[in-house]
């Protein structure tokens, strides 16, 4: 049966009449609750609470199980029984594998199966863990398409949407899980660029945590200076890269309580995921740099790099050594960083430099993994690469160059 | 309830949770820690957690002012959440940090465990019964009114 627009819109109308009842709608606490929270006066304050609380979480349950149970199971029972049962000692095979044969601690053996499994289990995972059981009821509760409804005016002015917030919370406590989620976004542009910004200007949970706790006094500097940077190269980037970056209509569904079946279910899934595609990632990052230590490189770097770091940054040449260190686990870097001898602005500068030169070994395997969805491995390392050195030099050099301003380097 | 001593509540709980948030702040600026009996404000975060306390009071002003009956036990109960958050995280972390043990043991003995219980306690901490209670009392309040 074929109708003409007159006709088809008359059905519809019939259609609706017959099915659809009409009436006053009756407010309720719920109903007003979810009101209030996409209204920005009562929905912003909201929205730090549930971002401190995310943050909040996430310290207490990775610290938990990181610190309280596997630094004591790595580092007292799994690398003295590797360090001795493995054979080959002395051999290039041993140092890929299992690292420095007198070392105390799973992070500074730089083996595969001795700092390749703790940052994979013992940092990664608690981490991975904590904050997709957050997010997944967020999204559960409705309240994850409310946040972004929120921030979407803000994060429009860099060419991203209000679902990029997403891989910006992950990434505040680990890179790894922020990376993977950039595939929600909808272009190739988005995905790189919200990639880029959050391995360079976004510290992970360890990162800040360390920050706290050793350089609590400069923590509010260095973090305006990297917020500011995620917004001022967003905003270049957009403008440099070509393609889109769309508008959205996103439904928000009502608040609704989240149920345990389905948060484990989602929580299982993405575990899962986590480890049959990120582990083999992180190990093999692992061996890579320390083949590159083997074959000298990674000094090479170090004596190469020399000049660029007391001349541009106006840092000490000390700082390379954590830098390099950093490639495994930037937590410890900054930590590095505070027993080096040096005035406050320098500190900032090299926490600052440690936070964006490079991202950490197991989130740049995890953009390895991911770029092949968003253009391609090697467009999106080069592509990134070019951004970091930019980012690198521009950023960093001019906080130097404020330093020399303010007549405090 | 009466909306009257509905208003007086909201008002009282607002100001009980804005004057320790502006204090919170205060010690956070100043990176102070200060103990007052079981209330104590210090500790990583002091400024952020004065901050939404801060907000969290000033949504109980605004729920005193609303007209419309929903809306002003809706706003208290997202002023309440706000203090649940906060208070929640607080009392995960002390209860994570008392099971862990230190040095070459994998859980704390009972009398350590049992010492992370004792306070002193964080405002938000002490503010938590008291929004549950009110949260229980506007809702209950909208059930009867069906």
């Amino acid at each position: 049966m074929k109708l003409d627009p007159e006709e088809r819109w008359r059905l519809i109308d019939r259609v609706a009449r017959e099915t659809v009842e009409y009436g006053a709608e009756r407010s309720t606490i719920g109903s007003v609750l979810a009101e209030l929270t996409v209204k920005p006066l009562t929905g912003i304050p909201f929205a730090f609470a549930v971002l401190y609380g995310f943050w909040g979480f996430f310290d207490a349950f990775a610290g938990f199980f990181t610190d309280g149970f596997f630094v004591p199971l790595f580092d007292d029972h799994w690398l003295p029984w590797i360090q001795e049962a493995f054979p080959l000692k002395g051999s290039w095979l041993y140092y890929v594998l299992v690292g420095d044969p007198e070392a105390v601690n799973s992070f500074e053996a730089l083996g595969m199966l001795t700092s390749g499994f703790f940052v994979a289990i013992g940092v990664v995972l608690p981490a991975i863990v904590a904050f997709y059981l957050v997010i997944t009821i967020l999204e559960d509760s409705g309240y994850m398409p409310r946040l972004a409804v929120l921030v979407d005016t803000v994060l429009h002015k860099i060419g991203l949407h209000g679902f990029a917030v997403v891989p910006m919370i992950l990434s505040l406590g680990c890179n790894v899980p922020g990376v993977a989620s950039t595939r929600t976004l909808e272009t190739k542009k988005q995905r790189f660029m919200i990639m880029i910004l959050l391995s360079v200007f976004i510290p992970c949970g360890a990162q800040l945590g360390v920050m706290l706790s050793l350089i609590p006094e400069y923590f509010g500097y260095i973090m305006i200076y990297l917020v500011t940077g995620f917004f001022v190269f967003g905003w270049v980037l957009n403008k440099l890269l070509p393609g889109r970056s769309p508008e959205i209509i996103t439904d928000v569904p009502p608040l609704r309580t989240p149920t345990i079946a389905n948060v484990s279910r989602k929580l299982w899934v993405k575990v899962k995921g986590f480890f049959t595609n990120a582990i083999p990632f992180v190990l093999l990052g692992v061996g890579l740099v320390n083949l590159l230590y083997l074959g000298g490189v990674i000094s090479w770097i170090a004596n190469s790099l020399e000049p660029l770091f007391t001349g541009w940054f106006g840092i000490p040449k000390e700082t390379v050594a954590p830098l390099i260190a950093g490639f495994l686990r930037k937590d410890l870097a900054v930590a590095q960083l505070s027993a080096i001898d040096m005035s406050g602005f320098q500190l900032i500068t090299s926490v600052v430099i440690i936070s964006i030169y490079f991202p950490c070994i197991a989130t740049f395997s995890m953009i390895i993994k991911e770029g092949r969805k968003s253009g391609g491995v090697i467009r999106v390392l080069g592509g990134g690469l070019l951004t970091l050195v930019t980012v690198v030099f521009l950023w960093g050099g001019l906080l130097h160059l404020i330093g020399i301003l303010l007549g405090v380097t | 309830m009466k909306r009257k001593t509905l208003d007086i509540l909201l008002a009282l709980v607002g100001a009980g949770t804005f004057i320790p948030g502006l204090l919170g702040i205060l010690f956070g600026l100043a990176g102070e820690t200060y103990t007052w009996r079981i209330l104590t404000f210090g500790g990583n975060f002091t400024l952020w957690r004065g901050l939404i306390l801060l907000a969290a009071g000033t949504q109980f002003f605004f729920a005193v002012n609303q007209s419309n009956p929903v809306q002003k036990r809706a706003q208290a109960v997202l002023a309440s959440s706000m203090i649940w958050i906060i208070g929640g995280i607080e009392i995960l972390s002390t209860v994570l940090n008392s099971i862990t043990g230190g040095e070459g043991a994998w859980l704390n003995t009972a009398g350590e465990f049992l010492s992370h219980y004792t306070g002193p306690f964080t405002p938000s901490v002490l503010l938590l019964p008291i929004s549950i209670l009110l949260v229980i009392l506007v809702t209950s309040n909208e059930a009867k009114n069906d």
